[in-house]
């Protein structure tokens, strides 16, 4: 390789390491003291729990031997969290009056007390005035690591992308420029370079399972928006109870009076899980409040008359599925004009509960053949589980 | 005889020489002063409807130090939705410029006239000189480019990194140098980070380039070279499969491949009936703007929106109504990717023939320009004369090594965009390939007119052109087809 060609190279990589330095990332400012205290948290003597605030706040957290003190101040008072290592003998916990994170806790005047991982936890400020908010603010608690990651994104990306990639392709379009592609002829590097590589890859597992989501936060404002979001998610990860309380917290923030194609899906959605729970009439009062919007959805190109007959059928199964009528949801299941199979379910599952076992397996069996192709239903994949095992224990 | 050499007996510069480079910096300015042009009439730059806002937030989010994340607000979860290098670059734009889109289309118009130089470049090694500038022409100095290179979309970039990958395989394959087919691995590998779709490439490339190589062909050469691209391909998108397993647990570049079989999939279970509208509309898409003339577009409406219009139907509406249709179970499942690519998947599994069949519309939806007007005239009379070029050279087989390596490229891109999911705007990064064939089947009438005038050469019957040796010519060739040098009119025979 001659000097020049050498000396070019270097030119290169120097000035695709100043393009890197000068764009690097950084913390907007008014979220350096969040990530400050995340930092300092990360040498507390016991696993830190914090709180995420959705908004900027000037953060605090204060680490001893024997603990933390996260502090998240509110104009109406500071939300403080404590985590203290638990002495050899421990004094035995109160009455429990509520659960946080699946242990038994403990509530006085403003203060949730609660034991795990070997350390003592209290959260106390105007969150926790009655049980009730103490246990809704226990329930955006979330460890340090996943605290980090959802406020500042996922730790790796910053360097991978500005620290490799970019000035490689900086790098890159320099040589592509000086069309220095004549240098080397019969370099052993570039096979030990595929080795490497191939090294690199062989060793990720691709079964390797994804981290087990916590659970989602709750929001911290009451917005309709974001609660719908929330009951979605904890739909998502099974909780089917605390999802159904979510969306009617949803109703109750006014959700029935977005814009037609919003609140139409939202209630379909509400009449789903009420069914689910098994509360008939709230799922026909909700099935109501959908057909009437979705009534006035205007037609566009892309929501056609085809795709409110199919929403409109998905509405009058549910009902009839609340009403018990398996006549009507028979034959919506046999009418094969609309691709959803979904009455089929419907049907199945009216059968189960009045105790028509073999009729439910066939009407399962009909449903488990059509989807996932005409499963359109927000719980489908609940659904699938459902019919699977019961088919499967016939 | 190389093709240099070959060019040089002919008076036809290839690329290095200073009449090559002058045309390709001249085409080159050209784009530049094109785009800047579209980027002062049209200031829009982030586009509702497209995937621009997406850009935009990956890229404020990466600049914010939040890492690869699709969140507006926290928690801001790590997204293996889109390819990373794209947002990157245009977070780095953001950095330095104070968050301005205007300046990331400066830079996409900058890497614009860049890649009509590779263009001319390339086409001077592969078809000629004047194809070469014709092609750059056809890609860089067009309305088309310009307005994509205005948008926060990953075409231009991408188009770059193809087109540099490219030339390095043909000089790999010229010169069979392993660093050339190492460059090209790593332009690849870039491009896969920009546009995933790229991934099919790489065995083409890989194989094609190495096996095709000029000279005695030995078996552990051909394999050390495939494995070379192979090798630059693994290193550069290696890092960011091994983060993607660490956030998702699955080994792939992106998480897109769901979302699009879930736009196309459902179509294959669409009656006999609908098929009807799709091959009008195909016909109509394929003949446009003629068609135009003969049957208006206003024909196909069927409400008072411009977007209620059966061709639309045909290339849009229908797609986003079956997402729309399955977004909310998706939603709510576990994985929205997996949900959605099992669905797609349980549709062609259930209809084959018809996914297959409709894979025929889908090659008029990537190739032609739907809707009529100037852009639509350039970019579909560019596809229709490449298609005559390719063929042309292929029935007459007179299709070179460098040429065939071009086509297969194209063909892989095809295939792979047509089995998933396809809109218009996917053939911009391939456009400049159909411009180097289109711009040789325009040559070649063009120097037909010429020597029909009498202004030009004609050797026994055939138009001299500035195709690459016989030496280079696929085997298909015969003898007597190869022209004697002796015959040729030549100014200078040194």
């Amino acid at each position: 390789m001659r000097g020049s060609t050498v000396f070019l190279l270097v030119l290169l990589s120097l000035g695709a390491a100043l393009v890197a330095w000068r764009v690097w990332p950084t913390t907007p400012p008014e979220w350096v003291s969040l990530r400050s205290s995340f930092d300092a948290l990360r040498r507390a003597p016991v696993p830190a729990l914090v709180v995420v605030p959705f908004e900027p706040r000037q953060a605090r957290a204060e680490v001893d031997s024997d603990g933390y003190r996260y502090t998240l101040p509110r104009p109406d008072g500071d939300l403080v969290i404590e985590g203290r290592r638990l002495p050899v003998q421990p004094d035995p916990l109160g009455q429990a009056s509520l659960t946080v994170r699946g242990v038994p806790a403990q509530w006085s005047t403003g203060t949730v007390t609660w034991r795990e991982n070997g350390a003592r936890y209290t959260l106390s400020g105007p969150e926790a005035a009655s049980v009730q908010d103490g246990e809704g603010a226990t329930r955006r608690l979330i460890g340090l690591d996943a605290a980090q990651r959802q406020q500042f994104g996922y730790a790796v990306d910053t360097p991978l992308l500005f620290g490799v990639y970019l000035p490689l392709l900086v790098f890159f379009l320099g040589i592509v420029g000086l069309r220095m592609g004549r240098a080397a002829k019969r370099s052993h590097i570039p096979v030990a370079m595929l080795a490497v590589a191939v090294l690199a890859l062989a060793g990720c597992s691709p079964t390797r399972a994804a981290v087990a989501p916590e659970l989602p936060a709750a929001p911290e404002t009451d917005s309709p928006d974001r609660t719908w979001e929330y009951a979605i998610d904890l739909l998502r990860v099974g909780q089917g109870e605390s999802a159904r309380a979510a969306f009617e917290r949803t109703l109750s923030l006014g959700a029935d009076r977005w814009p037609p194609a919003d609140s139409a899906l939202f209630l379909r959605d509400l009449a789903e899980v009420r069914l689910a729970a098994g509360d008939t009439a709230g799922a026909r009062e909700a099935v109501q409040g959908a057909r009437t919007r979705l009534g006035r959805i205007a037609p566009t190109a892309q929501f056609q008359e085809p795709d409110r007959q199919l929403y409109a059928r998905l509405l009058d199964a549910l009902e009839a599925a609340a009403r018990g009528d398996t006549a009507t949801l028979d034959g919506y299941a046999r009418d094969g004009r609309l691709p959803t199979v979904d009455p089929a379910y419907l049907l199945g599952w009216v059968r189960e509960q009045a105790g028509d076992r073999s009729g439910a397996v066939q009407a399962y069996r009909a449903y488990l053949d059509g989807v996932p192709r005409f499963g359109i239903l927000r719980r489908t994949a609940v659904m699938r589980l459902h019919a699977a095992d019961v088919v499967r224990g016939a | 005889m190389s093709d240099g050499a070959y060019c040089q007996r002919w008076h036809l510069p290839v690329a290095g020489g200073s009449r090559a480079l002058a045309s390709a910096l001249a085409v080159g300015f050209l784009s530049l002063l094109v785009g800047l042009l579209f980027l002062k009439i049209s200031p829009e730059r982030i586009v509702d409807g497209t995937d621009s806002p997406q850009y935009d937030l990956l890229a404020r989010n990466l600049a914010a130090d939040r890492g690869f994340s699709f969140s507006a607000g926290p928690p801001f979860e790590p997204t293996t939705y889109r390819e990373p290098l794209y947002p990157t670059l245009v977070a780095a734009v953001y950095r330095l410029s104070g968050a301005s889109a205007d300046a990331v289309g400066v830079v996409q118009v900058v890497l614009l006239a860049a890649t009509s130089v590779l263009v001319v470049v390339l086409g001077a090694r592969v078809v000629g000189l004047l194809p070469g500038v014709l092609g750059g022409l056809l890609f860089g100095a067009t309305p088309e480019a310009a307005h994509y290179a205005g948008w926060l979309l990953t075409e231009v970039p991408f188009t770059l990194l193809l087109m540099a990958s490219l030339l390095f395989a043909v000089e790999a394959r010229q010169a069979g140098r392993g660093l050339d087919f190492l460059l090209a691995g790593v332009a690849l590998g870039l491009g896969i980070l920009t546009r995933a779709v790229a991934q099919s490439l790489v065995p083409f490339v890989a194989v094609g380039s190495a096996l095709l190589v000029d000279g005695r062909r030995r078996w552990p050469a051909v394999a050390r070279n495939a494995a070379l691209v192979l090798a630059g391909t693994l290193l550069v998108v290696g890092p960011w499969v091994l983060r993607n397993v660490d956030t998702s647990g699955r080994p792939t570049i992106t998480a897109r491949f769901g979302t699009n079989l879930l736009r196309r999939a459902p179509r294959a279970a669409e009656p006999v009936a609908a098929y009807r509208d799709w091959i009008v509309a195909s016909a109509w898409i394929m003949a446009n703007p003629l068609s135009e003339l003969l049957v208006p577009l206003r024909t196909f409406q069927w409400g008072p929106r411009p977007e209620d219009n059966l061709i639309w139907d045909f290339h849009v509406n229908e797609s986003v109504r079956y997402v729309n249709r399955y977004d909310p179970v998706c939603r709510a499942a576990a994985d929205w990717e997996g949900c959605a690519t099992e669905i797609g998947v349980a549709f062609i599994r259930a209809y084959p023939v018809q996914y297959v069949a409709q894979a025929a519309f889908e090659l008029v939806k990537v190739q032609f320009a739907p809707l009529p007007g100037f852009q639509a005239l350039v970019h579909n009379a560019t596809v229709w004369l490449a298609w005559i070029g390719a063929l042309t050279l292929i029935v007459r087989r007179r299709l070179t090594r460098d040429q065939g390596l071009l086509l297969l490229v194209v063909g892989a891109y095809l295939a792979s965009s047509v089995v998933l999911d396809t809109q218009v705007r996917y053939l911009v990064p391939v456009l400049p390939l159909y411009g180097l064939f289109a711009g040789w089947t325009v040559s070649r009438i063009g120097l037909w007119a010429a020597a029909r005038a009498g202004v030009w050469p004609r050797v026994r019957g055939r138009v001299v052109s500035g195709a690459p040796s016989s030496k280079r010519q696929i085997r298909l060739l015969p003898p007597r087809e190869r022209t004697p040098v002796a015959a040729l009119p030549v100014r200078d025979r040194s």
